[in-house]
């Protein structure tokens, strides 16, 4: 068991350190990066100014030549102030150099440390995510359950074309639906512009994650609730449930302590990709709702080139999938007595 | 009583090898055999080629091109007028309801929407078959040598695929999407290896399975070399699997740029992704460009969907729940 976990820790480190590479490759590979993006903006923003008159563009225009040199020494000292002109791998190492030691740098964009700015952005992701996984588990655990008592029944058959349905409907969609008649109707205020916070403002925040968080747990909902059928299908189908029956259990203990139990494997799996999603944040509903969330924040990042940022949350996003992956693995031992070291590692 | 010729060896010979019907009857034939079994796999099966030729043939069809813009009579129009609505004989059709020259109306910048979500078909199409078929040729790829080779070789990849699972899909997608100009092709490959991953896993269990038979044993055993056992004998094996999860990934690739364009990161022209994000700023003015961008997309995945699954029910039950 000891050597198990041992393993699982050293595959997930190497996990880890892929990704890590892969991201902070491609954020160099990637064309056009900070310093230019700034250095641009400082200077076009500059001619725009300059060109108020006539006169004024034509010496702009004549003085072209002197403005690249300009461009091109701004654009080296942003670089160099940056640390963006060091060869790729001395940058390698200072990027591990930093995590290793716990300093993950401050962020392009802002200059605030990147721990405090993934600080603020985590708990408006954990509230979408759990209010979406709450949604999905209200719908998906007792519809999954009749679902799977009555199969190729009428109730079954709408519940199953709903989840067909869901799986298949984007998210984006659903919201953009629901937050257009809900404001047509007048049944929500959503307000983008303030953010709302939890604590201190519930009502409110409570409106403005709702839509988000149905669309995100319904199409969760969905994936859930067929595995919760299919799970319950096989589990119905064993010896030890016939002989249960023939005890003269009721159907409600049948199913709450034989039958739920072991259909717990699959939906434990399946929780365990879902609360990777969520850590994930659900990139598209943030950015649509305006939530500063992790996946808006980490999308802003890579649309910036805001390395620090960008490489810091990877680490994040990714140690807490590894994690909640090890953990899902581990539940199995404690859920299923049947589930071996040596099957678990095949 | 059987004769004496029906025993004599020709006879028997006869028996063993029936004629096998010519292969375009064999295809018409499982084709047939399951539209009988699975109605509603047949259902999306239909919908999926009315798609599909609508994404080939779709932006024949239409009368107007995708940025043709629309005005129409003014109904105000007066020349002697003094207020300036009046002067003008035509105005912009922009969002305008369901009618004759336009069964869904014009979009914000009065465009026909029927064109351009023919135009989104043709491209819907492009990126799901597209991607769909280099992540499969990719994913197979890994997924059997993974899986044929095992040990130190499986060790590694399944590392790697792990890794690239662990990235959340859309901004995997960006960071791929982003590393040059944002074309049609860019975004194929980046689906194809966003979808390659996840194929690789289901590739690479079923020849773990097939691995196991004894006729790979055999093979081994007479000399014949891996890159042959591969093609020869693991690949026609674990086709079905591949089949299957080859139109499921259609969907999902379908979903994935779906997502991209909503956001505005993909490649320009008409899409159907696009169009929600487009339409929900005018939701109040008129919801159909929301309603039909999204309807589009939904439709389109739940035609490969239900059709990916009744083709794995066939195929392949043990997939099942994959």
């Amino acid at each position: 068991m000891t050597n198990y976990i041992i393993r699982r820790l050293i595959g997930n480190l190497v996990v880890i350190w892929i990704v890590m590479t892969f991201v902070f490759v491609a954020l160099r590979v990637i064309p056009g990066d900070f310093a230019a993006q700034q250095v641009a903006n400082q200077f076009f923003s500059g001619a725009t100014a300059r060109g108020q008159s006539d006169k004024a563009t034509q010496e702009a225009q004549g003085a072209e030549a002197g403005a690249s040199e300009n461009v091109d020494r701004a654009l080296q000292a942003a670089r160099e102030r940056l640390g963006l002109d060091d060869p790729v791998l001395v940058q390698y190492g200072k990027y591990w150099r930093d995590i290793v030691t716990g300093n993950p740098g401050k962020s392009f964009q802002t200059g605030e440390p990147v721990v405090d700015m993934t600080a603020d952005a985590l708990p408006y992701t954990v509230q979408l995510g759990v209010m979406a996984i709450i949604i999905a588990g209200l719908l998906a655990v007792p519809v999954g359950i009749f679902s799977a008592i009555r199969p190729d029944g009428a109730l079954d058959g709408g519940l199953r074309v709903f989840a067909v349905f869901f799986l298949a409907a984007p998210p984006f969609w659903t919201a953009a639906l629901l937050s257009g008649w809900a404001v047509e109707y007048d049944v929500l205020t959503i307000d983008v512009v303030s953010v709302p916070g939890v604590w201190e403002r519930p009502w409110d925040s409570f409106q403005l994650f709702i839509i988000p968080a149905l669309a995100g747990g319904l199409a969760t909902g969905a994936v859930l609730m067929r595995f919760m059928r299919s799970g319950l299908l096989e589990v119905l189908r064993q010896d030890y449930v016939r002989t249960a029956h023939a005890k003269g259990l009721r159907e409600s203990v049948v199913v709450s302590r034989h039958v739920l139990r072991n259909a717990l494997i699959p939906i434990v799996t399946i929780l365990g990709f879902l609360t990777a999603a969520l850590i994930g944040g659900n990139v598209i509903l943030e950015q649509m709702f305006n939530i500063p969330g992790m996946g808006r924040q980490f999308l802003r990042a890579i649309l910036d080139r805001d390395v620090p940022l960008a490489q810091f949350m990877t680490l994040l996003l990714v140690g807490g999938v590894v994690f909640v992956n090890l953990l899902v693995d581990l539940s199995y031992f404690v859920i299923d007595p049947r589930v071996t070291v040596e099957g678990a590692s095949s | 009583m059987s004769s004496f010729a029906e025993l004599t060896p020709r006879g028997l010979a006869e028996f063993e090898r029936p004629q096998d019907p010519p292969r375009p009857v064999r295809v018409l034939l499982a084709i047939w055999n399951f539209a009988r079994t699975k109605k509603v796999g047949a259902v999306a099966l239909i919908f999926c080629v009315i798609i599909l030729v609508l994404g080939v043939v779709g932006p024949y069809l239409t009368p107007y091109d995708k940025d043709e813009i629309f005005q129409t009579e003014n109904p105000n129009y007066d020349p002697d007028s003094f207020d300036k609505d009046a002067l003008q004989p035509t105005v912009a059709l922009r969002l305008s309801n369901p009618e004759w020259d336009h069964p869904l109306g014009t979009d914000n910048l009065q465009r026909d929407l029927l064109t351009r979500v023919l135009f989104g078909a043709q491209r819907s199409m492009q990126f799901g078959f597209g991607a769909a078929f280099l992540s499969t040729i990719l994913g197979g790829l890994i997924g059997i040598i993974s899986g044929y080779f095992g040990g130190i070789v499986d060790l590694i990849l399944q590392r790697i695929v792990d890794a690239m699972i662990a990235i959340p899909g859309l901004l995997f997608l960006l960071l791929l999407v982003q590393t040059g100009e944002t074309t049609v092709f860019r975004v194929i490959v980046a689906l194809a290896f966003l979808g390659a991953f996840g194929v690789s896993r289901v590739v690479r269990s079923a020849t773990l399975a097939i691995r196991a038979s004894v006729f790979i044993d055999a093979a081994r055993v007479v000399g014949v070399q891996p890159p042959r056992i591969i093609f020869r004998h693991i690949l026609p094996n674990v086709m079905a699997p591949i089949i299957v999860i080859f139109s499921i990934t259609i969907g999902s690739s379908i979903l994935a740029e779906a997502g991209l364009s909503f956001l505005n990161l993909g490649a320009p022209g008409p899409s159907w992704g696009e169009m929600v994000n487009t339409g929900r700023q005018f939701f109040d003015k008129n919801p159909m460009m929301s309603l039909v961008g999204g309807g589009a997309i939904t439709i389109t995945v739940l035609a490969f969907n239900i059709f990916g699954d009744a083709l794995r029910d066939v195929l392949d039950p043990r997939l099942r729940g994959v």
